[in-house]
């Protein structure tokens, strides 16, 4: 890697080192990667689901509210 | 604003990961496993950093009673241990070649360690609460108790005579790198900031909606 020749197999070789290099480069990959796609579908429930959810909830206790008046 | 960030965050990984592999040299002793130290570096910055701001934050919903800011605290906490994971683990493959082992118990490692340990505990604890103002207090108590894991952390090095080594990066004195090693090292560190913005805001996005209702953020926005 570096040092002048730049030949891409040389590259992902990586010397000695390319299991530990590539090792640790493709796990920060996996966790940030990860954090980032479970968050977006975190947001996507909350952002899809909102409207569903209020009217729901509102007709929940609609439903409460209705016997206890009567 | 939000993404911004991302964007500023990916481009700067990109340049970063472009100096730090083709760019930068490789190490006289340590041939090129030393661009794990990219990652490590850091991932174990940010663990730390992100662990105070995450005691600042809880301290402050603690005081105030303020609930955004102990919402900030809880979505700190998973990018934090993220962070910290990842600096145990790209230490311990950078470890193998270089001190050839994967793992020592020496002050800075078990300190980091423990750091993940507190991590870990703060997002158990607040969820294993079902009342978030009482997870929110709980887990205050136990991040400002941690909190003075983080110093012990950065002097370890000074104060024990530990296998890892010393800063490299001073602050008041020169730092003892070369600028084609250390710009991609700080344009990485630079990357992290932003993603962790990113990423911490969206979160804190997600439990302000998840907690208060869509009342409040029909509101905001």
């Amino acid at each position: 890697v570096g040092g002048g020749d730049m030949s891409w197999p040389g590259f992902l070789a990586g010397g000695d080192y390319a299991v530990y290099v590539w090792g640790s480069y493709g796990l920060t990959l996996i966790a940030m990667g990860g954090e980032v796609l479970l968050l977006r579908r975190r947001r996507r429930t909350w952002r899809g689901g909102s409207f569903k959810s209020t009217t729901e909830h509102t007709g929940h206790t609609e439903k409460r509210k209705n016997p206890s008046s009567r | 604003l939000i993404p911004w960030f991302a964007v500023a965050a990916a481009m700067l990984f990109t340049t970063g990961l472009f100096l730090g592999l083709f760019v930068a040299p490789a190490d006289f002793q340590q041939g090129d496993a030393y661009r794990v130290l990219f990652v490590h570096v850091p991932a174990a910055w940010m663990g730390m950093l992100l662990y105070i701001l995450l005691a600042a934050y809880a301290a402050v919903g603690w005081v105030f009673n303020a609930r955004a800011a102990s919402m900030m605290a809880s979505s700190l906490s998973i990018t934090g241990a993220m962070f910290t994971f990842l600096s145990l683990v790209t230490g311990s493959l950078w470890g193998r070649p270089t001190w050839g082992t994967w793992w020592v118990w020496d002050a800075r490692t078990t300190s980091t360690l423990i750091l993940l340990f507190l991590y870990i505990g703060f997002i158990s604890l607040q969820s294993a609460i079902d009342d978030p103002k009482r997870a929110d207090r709980a887990g205050a108590v136990l991040a400002l108790v941690g909190v003075v894991n983080v110093p012990i952390i950065y002097f370890s090095v000074q104060w024990w005579s530990t296998l890892h080594q010393g800063a490299t990066i001073r602050i008041v004195d020169q730092t003892r790198m070369a600028g084609s090693m250390l710009a991609p090292l700080l344009i990485m560190i630079a990357a992290c900031w932003f993603y962790a913005i990113a990423v911490v805001l969206t979160r804190l996005r997600c439990l302000i909606r998840e907690r208060e209702g869509p009342a409040v953020w029909a509101a905001a926005t």
